[in-house]
């Protein structure tokens, strides 16, 4: 028989620094995604919930498991609560090989070894976590975390560090991983796509507080959420105006700077007209050099205008005519020899443009 | 040359014996101030690493002090025996691998400890299966360095063991005895001898951390 979703009841509170962090919402569901832009606190109540941060209040999960344990454990912050904890960079075992950190904190083999088989891991388990893509080392993160048989997952951004190419093949490992266990799972992301797949409640969350609750495919449609998705979900927005194109067929645009911008067709293609059209900072690349022979549509010239570091990565400013906004890994800025004033090329495949609806 | 093996060995000894000795003190006294933030974190640094910045035969003096007659420790009976010259070179050695203990175990990322917390771990485990592993190569350079150090050391080693020829004489204690006595290819010997063991002990040292740089 099926179990029924757990009840989620949180109304935790946390400062670090001069961030406020309130987290309160009530859900029943066995997925929830938390939501939101760079430095709204996702990450932060990700750590609390892993006991990194220390945080007051209530964040309670209760479902059949926790129900025969003793009353304080359905709380997450109890210190025998046991947390499954996927952090953005993975965070692996560096001197342990794949197999060892999957059995890290594993109590009974035959976990560790459906968790091997879910995530296709079979072929890695000799080798070290250096020798690993980004995808990999978040499926093996995964494996260990699920080997360990915790009451929760927490996953913090699990397709951050993953190549753009890479991303839907990780995600359906992930999405088999929720299937095969019924661990109860928090899965934090900015992308609507991953949220709308997997998750049964969204919370949205932004400077600290929840905005909004719901289920993912209500409140993505929601047109009060959609304008808080435009700024949640996309780091950059622009208003273009369009000409008249058939239907299915891609549109040369025109952003306020007057740039030109290939985009997939526009909704309401045939009259032509004015629209938001939002691209992801993630989906955008920048390269040193004008590139060539590249198949992406909308190749930018620019200036870093500013980098701001967060917690997992490099966001940069770019004035390409219209601001734009990119992220990197920090590596990546230091072998670019990227800083402010540097002469990049801004690179945005046609599809990494979305249209928001009105 | 074979006339001063016996020293020679003596000497590698005692270095090899000091550094053991004082490992277990550098790798508390290392993983604390590199992950805990208390009151007088400063003050116990500096107290720990204060050896290293005074003469040796002040230190010599304060531990003729404590495990003389009327110190603390004078029921041991450790003065003026080859445990004594140990003690003396731990004491002056033990800064240089403490400092390199802290630098070690900060260099482990915070965040594996966090996850294996996470993960249901205890402290301990964490230390033993993350944290130490991890800080191996750190706490090996250190060792060497502390040991070249030691088998160095003159000053502390001289008040608290002596200078007793095939007892407590050390190449460098030995080497002033020589010269003292106007044994100058005696010396010079001796002197040669604790280079080349110096510089092989700081040349593995420097490999070792080439490998841990290139590493990162």
């Amino acid at each position: 028989m099926k179990q029924a979703h757990p009840v989620w009841d949180f109304d935790l509170r946390l400062q670090a620094g001069d961030f406020s962090l309130h987290a309160a919402f009530q859900a029943q569901a066995r997925v929830v995604a938390l939501f939101g832009p760079s430095g709204s606190g996702k990450s932060t109540l990700v750590e609390a919930l892993a006991k990194v941060r220390q945080a007051t209040g209530r964040a309670k999960l209760k479902n059949d498991a926790s129900a025969q344990k003793l009353a304080a454990l359905d709380s997450i912050l109890h210190d025998d609560f046991r947390v499954g904890w996927v952090p953005q960079d993975a965070a692996l075992f560096h001197h342990l090989t794949v197999r060892e950190n999957i059995d890290y904190a594993c109590k009974r083999p035959s976990v560790a070894a459906r968790a091997v088989e879910v995530l296709g891991l079979s072929s890695l388990l000799s080798q070290m976590p250096a020798t690993l893509s980004g995808g990999e080392r978040q499926r093996v993160a995964l494996a260990r975390a699920l080997a360990s048989e915790p009451d929760l997952l927490l996953l913090d951004e699990p397709l951050s560090g993953v190549d753009l190419p890479r991303r839907a093949s990780v995600f359906r490992f992930l999405l088999e991983a929720r299937d095969a266990f019924e661990t109860p799972m928090l899965y934090v992301s900015h992308d609507p796509a991953e949220v709308l797949a997997i998750a049964d409640t969204v919370v949205l969350l932004d400077q600290g507080k929840v905005v909004a609750t719901g289920e993912p495919s209500v409140l993505m449609q929601n047109a009060t959420s959609l304008r808080l998705l435009d700024r949640l979900g996309f780091e950059n927005v622009f208003r273009v105006d369009f000409p008249a194109v058939e239907p299915g067929h891609a549109a040369v645009v025109t952003t306020p700077a007057a740039v030109e911008l290939v985009a997939p067709s526009p909704p309401q293609a045939s009259g032509g007209g004015s629209g938001w059209l939002a691209v992801r900072a993630q989906d955008v690349l920048l390269a040193r050099q004008e590139p060539q022979g590249l198949s992406a549509r909308n190749i930018l010239p620019g200036i870093v205008t500013a980098t701001e570091e967060t917690d997992s990565h490099v966001l940069i400013r770019i004035n390409a005519g219209d601001e734009w906004v990119a992220t990197l890994t920090r590596r990546a800025l230091a072998e670019l020899g990227i800083q402010q004033g540097a002469e990049v090329w801004v690179i945005a495949k046609t599809h990494s443009l979305h249209w928001l609806a009105e | 040359m074979s006339e001063f093996l016996p020293l020679v060995a003596r000497t590698l000894g005692i270095g090899a014996v000091a550094v053991l000795l004082e490992l277990p003190f550098a790798i508390y006294f290392g993983h604390l101030l590199a992950r805990r933030h208390f009151r007088g974190r400063i003050f116990l640094q500096t107290i720990l690493v204060l050896p290293m910045f005074l003469p040796p035969v002040a230190v010599g003096l304060l531990m003729l002090l404590a495990l003389g007659p009327q110190g603390p420790l004078a029921s041991a009976n450790w003065l003026f025996t080859p445990f004594a010259a140990v003690l003396a070179a731990s004491v002056v050695s033990f800064p240089l691998l403490l400092r390199h203990a802290q630098e070690a175990f900060s260099s482990v990322p915070l965040r594996l400890v966090q996850v294996s917390r996470s993960l249901g771990v205890s402290r301990w485990q964490t230390f033993l299966r993350i944290e130490l592993p991890l800080a191996r190569r750190g706490l090996a350079v250190g060792l060497l360095l502390a040991f070249a150090r030691g088998i160095s050391e003159y000053g502390a080693t001289s008040v608290i063991a002596g200078v007793m020829p095939g007892r407590t004489e050390t190449l460098a204690t030995g080497l002033m005895r020589r010269l003292s006595m106007g044994d100058d290819s005696g010396a010079i010997t001796l002197a040669l001898v604790s280079i080349v063991l110096g510089f092989v002990a700081v040349l593995f040292s420097e490999l070792l951390l080439r490998k841990t740089e290139t590493r990162r």
